[in-house]
C-alpha cells in the first residue's frame, strides 16, 4: 500500500500546479465571455469592471457569431493551417528521404536545413514580407526586374526576338493584399517548420529495415513503389505525431499575420481575438472559447488518427 | 553487408547535388539576413548593391542607442 502512496505524494505538488495552470486561465475567459467587460466606455464607466452585476449570458457570443469577420477568421485559420500541414509533411518527407543516406558533408546539410527552425516568428515575418517577397525593395523585386531587362534586351535578337517580343511584361506581387498576405504567411510558416518534420521523419527513417528494402529490391520492386509501400507506413505514426502538433500550434498562429496583414482584412482567429481585446474583453473571452472549441474539434480527429495508426 | 544492386555512377552524384541545393535555398533567407544586417541603411535598398557593399558595423553599434 505504501508502495502507491508515496509517488503519489511526491507527484501531488506538480500536478497541483498544473492544474492551477490550467483551470485559472481558462475559468477566468469564461467569466469573461459571460459578462460586459471593456476597457473603456465613458458612458457606461461600471462596465470597466468584471463584477457579478455585468452579467450577459450568452450576448457576447451571439456578437460575437454575428460579428463581420468571424466566419472568415475560422475559415482562413483552417485554410492557413491545413495547407501549411500539406506543404510541410510532403515537403518534410522529400527532405528526409534525400538526406537518408551518407554523403559528403552531410552534418552540414543537416544543420543548414535545420537552421530555419530557429528564426524568431517576428523576424521571420519580417524578413519574408519587407526583405524577400517585397515588390520593390526585395528579392522578389529585383528578381523580376532583371527578368524583365533580360526580356527587354532580347527582343532586339534576329531570330529570338520574335519569340521573346510576345512575352508579356512582368509585375512583381504584391503580398500585402489580403488573399495574397495568406499565401505569404503560408509560404513564411512553411519556410519555419519544415525542417521540424524534416527532423522527426529523418530520426524515424533511420529505424527502418535495410534487410526489408534488399529483399524488395531482390523481387524487383522500383524505388518508387519502395518508398510507397514500405517507407510511408512505416512513417505513418511520426506523421500522424507531426500533423497533430503543427496543427495544435498553427491554429495560435499570431506574430506572423501581425505584422504582415496589420489592417488588410486579412484575419485569423488568435488576430480576431487581438482586435476585440482592444477593448471589448467580453467579445474577447468569447472568441477565444470559440477558438478552444475549435482546437478541440481538430484535436479529438487527430487523436483518433494517431490512436488508430498508434494500434497495430 | 554490400548493396545487392549496382547504382549508376550519375545517382552518386546527383542525389547528394540536389540535397546540397535544398540545403543551401533553405539557408540562404537567414544568409541574406545577416547579410544586409552589415549594410547601412541606404544600401540596403540597392539591388546593385545585393552582394558587393563595403560591410559596416554601424547596425550592431546603434542598436541600443536608437532603441527607445
Amino acid at each position: 500500500m505504501s508502495n502507491r502512496t508515496l509517488p503519489r505524494l511526491l507527484q501531488t505538488p506538480a500536478v497541483i500546479l498544473l492544474l492551477v495552470w490550467m483551470l485559472v486561465p481558462l475559468s477566468m475567459t469564461l467569466y469573461f465571455s459571460f459578462i460586459r467587460y471593456v476597457l473603456n466606455n465613458t458612458r457606461r464607466p461600471e462596465w470597466t469592471k468584471p463584477a457579478l452585476e455585468n452579467w450577459r449570458g450568452f450576448g457576447n457570443y451571439e456578437y460575437v457569431l454575428n460579428a463581420k469577420d468571424f466566419w472568415f477568421a475560422i475559415q482562413n485559420s483552417v485554410f492557413i493551417v491545413a495547407s501549411i500541414l500539406v506543404l510541410t509533411v510532403v515537403l518534410g518527407l522529400a527532405i528526409a528521404v534525400l538526406i537518408n543516406r551518407t554523403f559528403p558533408g552531410r552534418g552540414i546539410v543537416r544543420v543548414l536545413l535545420i537552421s530555419p527552425f530557429f528564426v524568431m516568428p517576428a523576424v521571420n515575418a519580417v524578413l519574408w514580407i519587407n526583405m524577400i517577397l517585397d515588390p520593390v525593395l526585395g528579392l522578389q523585386g529585383i528578381a523580376v526586374g532583371g527578368m524583365n531587362n533580360l526580356v527587354d534586351g532580347m527582343r532586339d535578337f534576329p531570330v529570338l526576338g520574335a519569340f521573346f517580343s510576345l512575352w508579356p511584361e512582368l509585375e512583381p506581387i504584391s503580398f500585402r493584399a489580403t488573399q495574397t498576405s495568406a499565401y505569404a504567411v503560408i509560404m513564411m510558416v512553411t519556410w519555419q517548420w519544415t525542417p521540424f518534420a524534416v527532423l522527426i521523419f529523418m530520426t524515424s527513417l533511420q529505424s527502418e529495415d535495410e534487410s526489408q528494402k534488399e529483399a524488395a529490391t531482390l523481387d524487383g520492386a522500383s524505388p518508387w513503389s519502395q518508398f510507397i509501400n514500405l517507407t510511408v507506413p512505416h512513417l505513418a505514426r511520426p506523421i500522424a505525431i507531426v500533423v497533430m502538433i503543427q496543427s495544435i500550434f498553427h491554429l495560435s498562429l499570431y506574430a506572423e499575420i501581425e505584422i504582415v496583414s496589420r489592417g488588410n482584412g486579412n484575419k485569423n482567429l488568435p488576430y480576431l481575438i487581438g482586435e476585440f481585446a482592444n477593448n471589448n474583453i467580453g467579445a474577447a473571452s468569447a472568441t477565444g472559447i470559440f477558438a478552444v472549441i475549435l482546437a478541440n474539434i481538430i484535436a479529438i480527429f487527430l487523436l483518433r488518427m494517431v490512436g488508430k495508426s498508434l494500434m497495430d | 553487408m554490400a548493396a545487392v544492386t549496382e547504382r549508376s555512377k550519375l545517382s552518386y552524384l546527383l542525389w547528394p547535388a540536389l540535397a546540397w541545393m535544398v540545403a543551401l535555398i533553405f539557408f540562404f533567407p537567414i544568409f541574406y539576413l545577416v547579410l544586409t544586417s552589415f549594410k547601412t541603411d541606404a544600401d540596403a535598398v540597392k539591388p546593385e548593391l545585393l552582394f558587393w557593399f563595403t560591410p559596416t558595423l554601424e547596425n550592431y553599434t546603434n542598436m541600443t542607442q536608437n532603441y527607445d
